[in-house]
């Protein structure tokens, strides 16, 4: 510490204005990491895109993709901005398998079931921090444990 | 905002021993210490992470993934003092796969010239203040990307590993200390000559 050179003291507080932290991020790290889901045993799916696109028709809104991945898997979710507070969720899973999809929000658990084409919706959600958990009904699928989302904004 | 800024400063010496502090008290089965610990070092994560240029996006799933690992993963850890330099490199890691993953460099620089654009004439103490501010934002950005990179992650974690941080600079662990003292060198030869460019 002694021989630190005051520079960098001003270098720290030159990022800390220009690049501060989203005042959000330790809301979202309390989300992501409390809750019951601690002992779970469950493989993390990255954050790999996510990028808006305007609706072809007038009316429906803003929609967006968000893309995450794992390994061989490649979870893809288009999410419709159609209502204020609501979002409509379609998914997909890359390769596919039929699984069970749970969405953990702050007040709420939500589920819907993906056949073998690994497609899933959710036809209105609330909108706000959301982690999403996907777990293979094929017993013989591989990981057997489930797979989770940071938590995100939907 | 202004608290926060205060707070971290008082603290910059001592964030680590206050960081062991809490996550011995997690780890002693008080959980509201685990909030704690995240307040404290969120910030410091936040700013390592964002030195290998990920957008913000990417910046805050890497900091998420951090914590969840921690969570997952605290056992490793055999001395609770060692939990900030773990964080750290856990993050600069986890930073350097993704960046090397998406290859996606450019929203960055556009976010942070943006939030810097409005500058506002003030008192004289204020224009010297923005002034030198200025001068440094341009001197450091006149810095290759790797002298960049590596002065913003020593700024905010005087103690990294070594190790890892070759790894993820792509530099021999040999080359880290003479590297550093070259970088900051060049700063302020850059400092200088901005001090001075009036007379050219």
């Amino acid at each position: 510490m002694s021989e630190r050179d005051a520079l960098l003291g001003d270098i720290a507080a030159m990022w800390r204005e220009a690049d501060p932290m989203p005042a959000d991020l330790v809301d979202k790290v309390l989300v992501a990491i409390g809750g019951d889901n601690l002992d779970v045993e469950y493989e993390l799916l990255h954050l790999v895109e996510r990028s808006r696109e305007l609706e072809g028709v007038r009316g429906l809104g803003d929609a967006y993709t968000v893309v995450f991945s794992s390994g061989p898997y490649s979870l893809l979710l288009r999410v419709g901005t159609h209502a204020a507070g609501r979002r409509r969720v379609d998914g997909w899973l890359s390769p596919p398998q039929s699984m069970t999809v749970k969405v953990t929000q702050q007040a709420d658990t939500r589920y819907a079931d993906a056949d073998e084409t690994g497609r899933f919706e959710f036809e209105w959600l609330p909108a706000g921090l959301s982690r999403f958990w996907l777990a293979f009904t094929d017993s013989a699928a591989e990981p057997d444990h489930p797979f989770a989302t940071p938590a995100f904004e939907l | 905002m202004t608290v926060q800024k205060a707070a971290d400063k008082s603290d910059e010496g001592s964030v680590w021993e206050v960081s062991a502090r809490h996550f011995r008290r997690w780890r002693t089965g008080e959980h509201d210490a685990l909030d704690e610990l995240v307040r404290s070092l969120t910030p410091i994560l936040w700013q390592v992470v964002r030195s290998y240029r990920l957008d913000r996006d990417q910046a805050e799933d890497v900091v998420q993934t951090t914590w969840l690992t921690l969570v997952r993963r605290h056992e490793s850890i055999a001395e609770p003092q060692a939990v900030g330099a773990w964080l750290m490199t856990t993050a600069r890691r986890e930073a350097w796969r993704v960046a090397k993953l998406a290859e996606r460099q450019a929203p960055m620089d556009d976010e942070i010239l943006t939030a810097r654009l409005p500058h506002h004439p003030g008192v004289d103490t204020e224009v010297i203040a923005a002034d030198e501010s200025d001068q440094l934002w341009h001197s450091v950005h006149k810095l290759s990307p790797r002298c960049q990179r590596l002065l913003r992650i020593i700024a905010f974690d005087d103690r990294p590993d070594y190790t890892s941080l070759a790894e993820s600079l792509g530099m021999p662990i040999g080359s880290i200390g003479p590297t550093r003292g070259r970088c900051l060198a060049k700063l302020k030869d850059l400092l200088a000559a901005e001090g001075s460019s009036t007379h050219v």
